[in-house]
């Protein structure tokens, strides 16, 4: 009897063990990661400084884990070009390298991330033209054709593209007319208004105002959504960032904690992006000293990617 | 002996739930797809059916350990959901009353990593409804069989679960114009309750071949209740602004549902083979909200303050189940002195919870266990042991099928996902009769 005991004793204290853990279960979990954000400086460099004043137009996509952040840069007499700028944080990005290149100017750039590949768009300094680049992940970009986007007149103003199925989408508006956003589709080459219903009486918007970013986000394993980053001014002065959603590009619904961000700054451009952790807004603020300046949220595991 | 295990059974009348519902008890019952009611007659039965406890021969004690591992994961990434492991004790002691054969019995589930559990997020928050707390609980059935007529029996359990509530109590001054001059005492309040439910069943013998079972079980739900009662003047200066200010937050969270269950068992034995299969009906269409309903009152007269209604959280609207099971026993070899049995089992538990399309994320999937297993009798006959010692080993693959959730609004803040997992384990124990 006394060795039974023994052996249970052994079998149930020894052999189990007894450990105990940090208590998971809410590890990874997808992130409700769409604000509220706060604004916080982002850094450049070895130095670590601000983005200067000859750095703007942000744009800002998430790479394997880092977040890349593609600028105007216009440092000198040989014109504005494209460069782009590394970070494994989304706060402090490496120093910029120039990734693109044109005798008439690059302003305003726009990605698209297919797997390996990478296009490249940006208006002319002029703002009268788009220009496509074609790259890689590792390299540089190679100027591939002007778009030939009719019908415009005056100068742009904002650009955003998205691709849906095998259709690339460019929405714009121009500086004559900055509430009237336009479509052109490059596989039909017509440019058309972009007649869309804006969260019917939930959202305060009755149209679509100057300063949107349009990107196509998607779920991690899930569809394709079209989100929107529009920048409305609130009756204090302040200017408030909004999000909109929508599956279709016609119907679109507003999120529920607008604003996500606000700023008395006057706000040139703003772009959307996702690490691994973390989402990311990045703004050319209108301040004496213009800058870029970031605004995050972090918590969980994004499960919208940009 | 026998009187005094039976007296300390009695003294001891509370138990605990609830892993058990998520992976069983005992690894002979595990090994069959849990699909035991109508033939179970060691302390199993005190989980399985009660009723069985009346038709066990002689004392046995068993002594076995458990340990289920998920591996959860929502859009790819781990969830890290703590393992389920530990101590599982059983007592079954034989008596009669009446001339009727009476049988009580007792288990322990005694986790060796967390006693208990309890963890409430945002309604929004994707979780792992069934198993972010259910597994983490300490467990004691204690039941009782009366064989009515013969071949018939019926038993009978009580459950008593730990309920907890608290207050943090704050009294006195609080100065507007001067936090430094603010004089608060503090004073903590918590009180751990009781919680009882029922679990019954009857079990039928009417040849040697035929078993009948059929068991109930009472749901329960365990609330963790939080409450902050902040009261005193508010003064600014030498003047008493408000007197007898009060603020009070209550929070209640439903950390913990077992759903009401109806189970019919029917097993057929012809040596060497036996088959069981079982039936259970989960009502879990009463699965009440898990997130934390908040109920905030201020008052604050003279002074018209008002604070914004807290959202309370609507019901979850799960629908009840069906859990069918079915498990083989095949006695491999008989020998004076050993016996070996092979067994295995299976059962479906689809997901009792609805579509998340919209603002909640109650995580779950359906479910497919599959299991294997072994027992061994070794006759051993002594001054003290009067029977076999069993060892019994089991493994549980229980499969969480893939499921895709597509969020109906665009702006939802999760957006679509995808969940899967499994849950592998063991179990073992040994059976001393006496």
């Amino acid at each position: 009897m006394k060795r039974i005991a023994l052996s249970l004793f052994f079998f149930v204290c020894c052999g189990c063990g007894t450990g105990g853990s940090s208590g998971g279960g809410a590890v990874a979990l997808p992130s409700a990661g769409l604000g509220p954000y706060v604004w916080t400086d982002i850094t450049v460099g070895n130095e670590k400084a601000p983005f200067g004043p000859e750095y703007g137009a942000p744009y800002a996509i998430g790479v394997d884990g880092e977040v890349w952040l593609y600028l105007r840069h216009c440092a000198d007499a040989t014109g504005c070009r494209i460069m782009m700028a590394k970070s494994t944080d989304g706060l402090h990005f490496d120093s910029p390298q120039v990734i693109a290149t044109h005798p008439m100017g690059l302003d305003h750039p726009v990605v698209l991330k297919e797997n390996d590949k990478i296009k490249l768009f940006a208006m002319s300094s002029a703002r009268d033209a788009v220009l496509e680049f074609t790259g890689s992940k590792t390299g540089e970009f190679r100027f591939k054709r002007l778009l030939p986007i009719p019908s415009v007149t005056a100068p742009l103003l904002e650009l955003s593209v998205v691709e849906l199925g095998a259709r690339q989408m460019f929405l714009f508006n121009t500086t004559a007319a900055p509430t009237e956003w336009r479509v052109f589709h490059d596989d039909d080459e017509s440019v058309t208004a972009f007649v869309s219903e804006l969260c019917g009486s939930a959202c305060e918007l009755s149209s679509w105002p100057s300063l949107v970013s349009f990107k196509l986000a998607r779920s991690d394993r899930g569809r394709a959504i079209l989100r929107a980053l529009a920048v409305t001014d609130n009756n204090s002065g302040d200017n408030e960032l909004n999000v909109y959603g929508s599956f279709d590009g016609y119907t679109w619904h507003a999120y529920e904690n607008n604003p996500v961000l606000s700023t008395p700054a006057d706000i040139n451009r703003l772009t959307m992006a996702t690490d691994s952790r973390r989402f990311f807004i990045y703004a050319e603020l209108d301040t004496q000293e213009r800058t870029i300046r970031g605004a995050i949220h972090e918590s969980g595991v994004p499960s919208i990617i940009y | 002996m026998r009187w005094i295990l039976l007296w300390i059974l009695l003294a001891a009348n509370l138990s605990l739930a609830n892993p058990l519902d998520s992976f069983g008890l005992g690894p002979r019952a595990i090994a069959l797809g849990g699909a035991v009611a109508s033939d179970v007659r060691d302390s199993a039965a005190t989980y399985y059916n009660p009723a069985g406890l009346a038709f066990s021969d002689k004392l046995r004690m068993d002594f076995g350990y458990v340990l289920m591992r998920p591996h959860l994961e929502i859009n790819g990434h781990s969830q890290e959901v703590d393992d389920s492991r530990g101590v599982q004790l059983g007592i079954s002691v034989p008596g009669s009353i009446l001339s009727k054969r009476l049988g009580i019995g007792l288990s322990v589930h005694l986790p060796d990593e967390h006693i208990s559990r309890i963890r409430a997020l945002p309604a929004q928050q994707p979780r792992w409804i069934l198993w972010d707390n259910r597994p983490q609980r300490i467990v004691i059935t204690s039941s009782a069989g009366l064989e009515l007529l013969d071949g018939l029996s019926f038993g009978f359990g009580l459950t008593y679960l730990a309920n907890t509530a608290g207050v943090l109590n704050l009294t006195g001054d609080v100065d507007l114009a001067d936090p430094e001059l603010t004089r608060l005492l503090a004073g903590v309040d918590v009180d751990l309750t009781a919680v009882r439910y029922v679990s019954a069943g009857l079990q039928w013998h009417p040849d040697p071949h035929w078993s009948f079972g059929l068991t109930y079980r009472e749901d329960f739900r365990l609330a963790l209740d939080i409450g902050v009662d902040v009261s005193g003047d508010v003064v600014v200066g030498d003047s008493v602004v408000v007197e007898q200010g009060q603020f009070i937050v209550r929070s209640v969270s439903r950390t913990m549902f077992s759903p009401q269950q109806v189970t019919g068992s029917v097993s057929y034995n012809e040596s060497p083979l036996r088959i069981g299969f079982e039936l259970g009906w989960l009502q879990y269409s009463r699965f009440p909200s898990p997130a934390a309903q908040v109920d905030i009152e201020l008052d604050l007269s003279p002074l018209t303050v008002a604070l914004p209604t807290p959202a309370q959280p609507g019901p979850p609207r799960f629908r009840d189940i069906m859990i069918p099971r079915i498990g083989v026993e095949w006695l491999t070899l008989k020998t004076q002195a050993l016996s070996m049995m092979l067994r295995t089992g299976y059962f479906f538990e689809a997901s009792p919870v609805p579509s998340q399309r919209g603002q909640t994320n109650f995580v779950d999937n359906d479910k497919h266990g599959i299991s294997f297993g072994a027992g061994f009798e070794i006759q051993t006959r002594g001054a003290i042991i009067d029977g076999p010692l069993t060892i019994d080993i089991a493994a549980l693959w229980i499969e969480l099928a893939n499921h895709h959730v597509e969020k109906s609004n665009p702006v939802d803040p999760i957006g679509d996902y995808t969940h899967r997992g499994r849950l592998l384990g063991v179990s073992s124990s040994i059976g001393v009769t006496f």
